[in-house]
């Protein structure tokens, strides 16, 4: 039957994570925590499950990608099994991870000894290329603040940065630098967390005004749009004479042939270590 | 078909429109309409909801009240108020609104007598006045903790009404009668075992003495039935199970043990025929769902339409729309009940839009086929051969990498309802426009646990729409369609007043021109909607209800 999880994001993938926690929470843990020697068949079926429900946004090998890396020998959100279970049950509300209530309390013990196998086996974190350093001093000199706030400080017309190290892994971040209108994030203003934020969206009224923003929401019959100077417009659709979604579009301008390769990685390194605010970590 | 367009507020009025149709059914509207205006005011104050059979039978001549889960045994969800329509609907003003507990709402009340009946999640029953939304009892069933509810949300739909009793189903799966006067508990009888994962969701359907009522729980892998109890006593009358045991009619489309654990769930409210004195229930899906290994062959009854007798649960007949299902597409849908001239000749018909994607004409006095076609994008069949069964698509089944296939696992449509416009011969369905990427996975039965065998990644936000779309009921071709920014999760009610009442998962309700889809009104709730609208009449005032978060919307002109 499956008659879904509950509002807007009724479908397995994103799912409101109130609706999944009143699913999930009849789905009780195994008494035991993973044994410490994970079988073969468990890592086995473990990384099936992974690649049916995490990989799409963590990538196959846990390098992350719109989300974060899992290969790490410490996720910030799931110190233990049991919170890491918690997570891919129910999700993280306010951000883009959705829960797997699908997944029997056996399987998700599997999942978790697939995630917790990600991790480097050396002391210290996956090996992070550039200098974060200096990463900081290019994302000063591009000026990035007067678009993107951290902690508070800056413009904040495109996303805040405060903790896009929790959320994004390296190559998301490389990406939405490099080509900012393929790596639309999501997730982050009021539109329902599946929806590209920051579209661009071009408007014609019945007067002929033209106007293009940045979609900051939208439903059936209205669109919010914000300008490049962050002011609010209000659309009510059925009187616009032109409605056009700019899917191939950023208003972040590309910083390929800004960067050189090494300052790229020296900025991405920088963003990584982004995770000051634990706002929205439930 | 006509592209649909917004229309303004405040549409003029004056075209001529077809209002009650032609034959049978213009008889049996038109007759409702003179009712309507002239003899039956809602009784002030009486609380005692009188509803004998009788008037179940004719409750389209009572267009006043809404006695059942689908406004008549028809299962039309059509009213033949015409108070509101499109000269005035952009005057609609709302009345009250009544917050009911947390939880999604998917309930569709019922007015009688002067008495609004409804649920509030997960299983409570309220009594309310429908003149202000004032509560005048309510009657929350103890459930234990940790009661089971697997593979969809702790929801009710509605209560069923009969004589001076209101039914509920509940989430832990007991049947239990109220008094309608004082929401008093009558009597109460277990239907199915919780903790194997049975469950209730659906509005009971009240018949002759009899209350019939359907089981949630294929994602558990249940065996599903449909019951009928005395209405009297709760004393069981018949069960028939949808799933074949060995030696039974159908068993051998079952391979080895399946069938013990092979969904066929019965959770929405089937329709009913009281002249052929059959019941129309649509059948769940197999189990497990996204893995058919375990269970070679068709699978009967899963994802049919049976047409029980009423008296004693015999099947009449059955369709199968989905053979061997393998995406969760389940044929619960609301079977709508149509009496119409079939290529020169009277015919009785049952009509579905199916979660697959297909919408579907059959005789509903033996069951032929007698028309099929697509009407929502799906991308796993060819088409359907002369017996309506499907042409099935290589390599589109879920997979271990995953397979994207439309419709998504939530299918074309869902549990809310569609709505039948008898004057315009009109079926107007609310449709997802969503594709997924279905995965397969072992599966293993463990009494009271997840059974399904995969999952799926639905495409989303921007890669997925839905609409409300207007089929000729005859062909299921496209009269007009209107898109909706998300899939939505509400039902629809076409009125007499020409006009088509929804709304969307961002809290938008609408209004639109039942002839060509134009929009003609619209009011944020706030809230994502996923009920069913309704109407009644008080006051002289035509009230349209619509729910939208945890409230409950009264609309009128006033």
């Amino acid at each position: 039957m499956l008659t879904g999880g509950g509002g807007p994001g009724v479908r397995t993938g994103p799912v409101t994570g109130v609706a999944v926690l009143a699913i999930g929470a009849l789905l009780t843990l195994p008494g035991s925590a993973p044994a410490q020697a994970p079988s073969e068949h468990d890592l086995t079926r473990g990384r099936m499950h992974y690649i049916a429900s995490c990989a799409r946004c963590h990538g196959v090998e846990g390098a992350g990608g719109e989300g974060p890396s899992l290969a790490r020998s410490d996720l910030p959100r799931a110190p233990d099994d049991e919170s890491l279970m918690r997570i891919m049950r129910g999700g993280i509300s306010g951000t883009g991870m959705s829960g797997s209530w699908w997944l029997s309390p056996g399987e998700l013990s599997q999942v978790a000894l697939y995630v917790r196998s990600l991790a480097p086996s050396g002391p210290g974190d996956v090996e992070m290329v550039g200098d974060p350093a200096r990463g900081l001093g290019l994302f000063e000199s591009a000026r990035c603040s007067r678009c993107h706030t951290i902690g508070g400080f800056g413009t904040s017309r495109g996303p805040d940065l405060t903790s896009v190290g929790l959320r994004r892994g390296t190559s998301h971040l490389r990406e939405a630098v490099l080509d900012p209108a393929a790596a639309l994030p999501r997730g982050q203003t009021a539109i329902a967390p599946e929806f590209s934020d920051y579209l661009m969206v071009r408007v014609v009224d019945s007067d002929g005004n033209e106007m293009t923003g940045m979609r900051m929401n939208e439903d059936t019959y209205t669109i919010q749009l914000k300008d490049g100077r962050g002011r609010l417009h209000s659309y009510y659709k059925p009187a616009l004479v032109e409605l056009e979604k700019q899917f191939d579009r950023s208003l972040m301008r590309s910083y390929r042939d800004t960067f050189t390769d090494e300052e790229l990685d020296d900025l991405v390194a920088y963003l990584s270590t982004l995770r000051g605010s634990v706002r929205g970590i439930s | 078909m006509i592209a649909a367009r917004f229309g303004k507020k405040g549409h003029a009025p004056g075209r001529a429109r077809a209002r009650y149709g032609r034959g049978a059914a213009a008889v049996r509207w038109a007759a409702a309409a003179l009712v309507a205006g002239a003899t039956l005011p809602l009784a002030p104050g009486r609380l005692a909801g009188q509803v004998p059979y009788d008037r179940l039978v004719n409750a389209a001549s009572e267009p006043a009240h809404w006695l059942t889960y689908s406004g008549t045994y028809f299962a039309e969800r059509f009213s033949p108020l015409e108070q509101i329509d499109v000269g005035n609907v952009g005057e609609l003003r709302v009345d009250w609104v009544y917050q009911t507990s947390p939880g999604l709402v998917e309930t569709t009340p019922l007015v009688v007598d002067g008495v609004m009946y409804l649920t509030e999640p997960p299983s409570t029953v309220t009594a309310l006045d429908p003149r202000t939304g004032r509560r005048i009892w309510r009657y929350v069933p103890s459930m234990p903790d940790g009661t089971l509810n697997i593979g969809f949300p702790r929801v009710n739909r509605g209560v069923a009404i009969l004589d001076d009793m209101v039914y509920v189903g509940t989430l832990d799966a007991r049947l239990i009668a109220l008094d309608a006067e004082s929401g008093v508990e009558r009597w109460s009888t277990v239907v199915g075992d919780n903790a194997i994962g049975f469950s209730m969701t659906g509005a009971p359907l009240a018949i002759d003495g009899k209350v019939i009522v359907g089981v949630a729980g294929a994602e558990a892998g249940i065996r599903g039935y449909l019951d009928a109890y005395d209405a009297e006593t709760g004393e069981r009358l018949w069960r028939t199970f949808t799933v074949p045991a060995p030696g039974e009619p159908g068993s051998d489309t079952w391979g080895g043990d399946s069938w013990e654990h092979g969904g066929g769930s019965t959770w929405l409210t089937g329709s009913y025929d009281p002249e052929l004195h059959l019941i129309y229930w649509g059948i769940g899906n197999p189990a497990p769902d996204w893995n058919g290994d375990v269970r070679p062959g068709d699978n009967l009854f899963t994802c049919a339409l049976i047409a029980f007798d009423a008296d004693t649960g015999e099947m009449r007949w059955w369709f199968q729309f989905t053979p061997h299902d393998v995406h969760d597409w389940d044929a619960t849908e609301i079977p709508v009940l149509v009496d119409l001239d079939w290529e020169g000749s009277p015919r009785k018909l049952v009509v579905m839009a199916n979660r697959n994607a297909f919408y579907y004409v059959l005789d509903r006095e033996t069951g032929e086929f007698l028309h099929g076609q697509e009407y929502s994008k799906q991308t796993w069949a060819a088409g359907l051969d002369a017996n309506g069964r499907p042409i099935v698509l290589p390599d589109t089944e879920p997979t271990a990498e995953g397979n994207l296939v439309w419709p998504s696992l939530q299918g074309a449509t869902n549990w809310f309802s569609p709505s039948y416009h008898p004057g315009l011969e009109t079926l107007f369905v609310p449709v997802r426009h969503m594709g997924a990427v279905y995965y397969k996975a072992e599966a293993e039965y463990e009494p009271g646990r997840p059974y399904m065998g995969g999952g799926e990644q639905a495409l989303a936000g921007d890669d997925a729409w839905g609409y409300v779309k207007a089929l000729d009921v005859r062909t299921g071709d496209l009269r007009w369609e209107f898109q909706l920014l998300t899939p939505p999760w509400n039902g629809l009610m076409a009125t007499a007043g020409g006009l088509v009442f929804g709304g969307t998962n961002e809290g938008n309700f609408f209004a639109l021109d039942a002839e060509t889809g134009e929009s003609l009104w619209d009011f944020n709730a706030g809230a994502p909607t996923r009920s069913n609208p309704m109407a009644f009449e008080l006051d002289g005032r035509q009230r349209v209800v619509m729910s939208a978060g945890n409230a409950v919307f009264v609309f009128s002109l006033r």
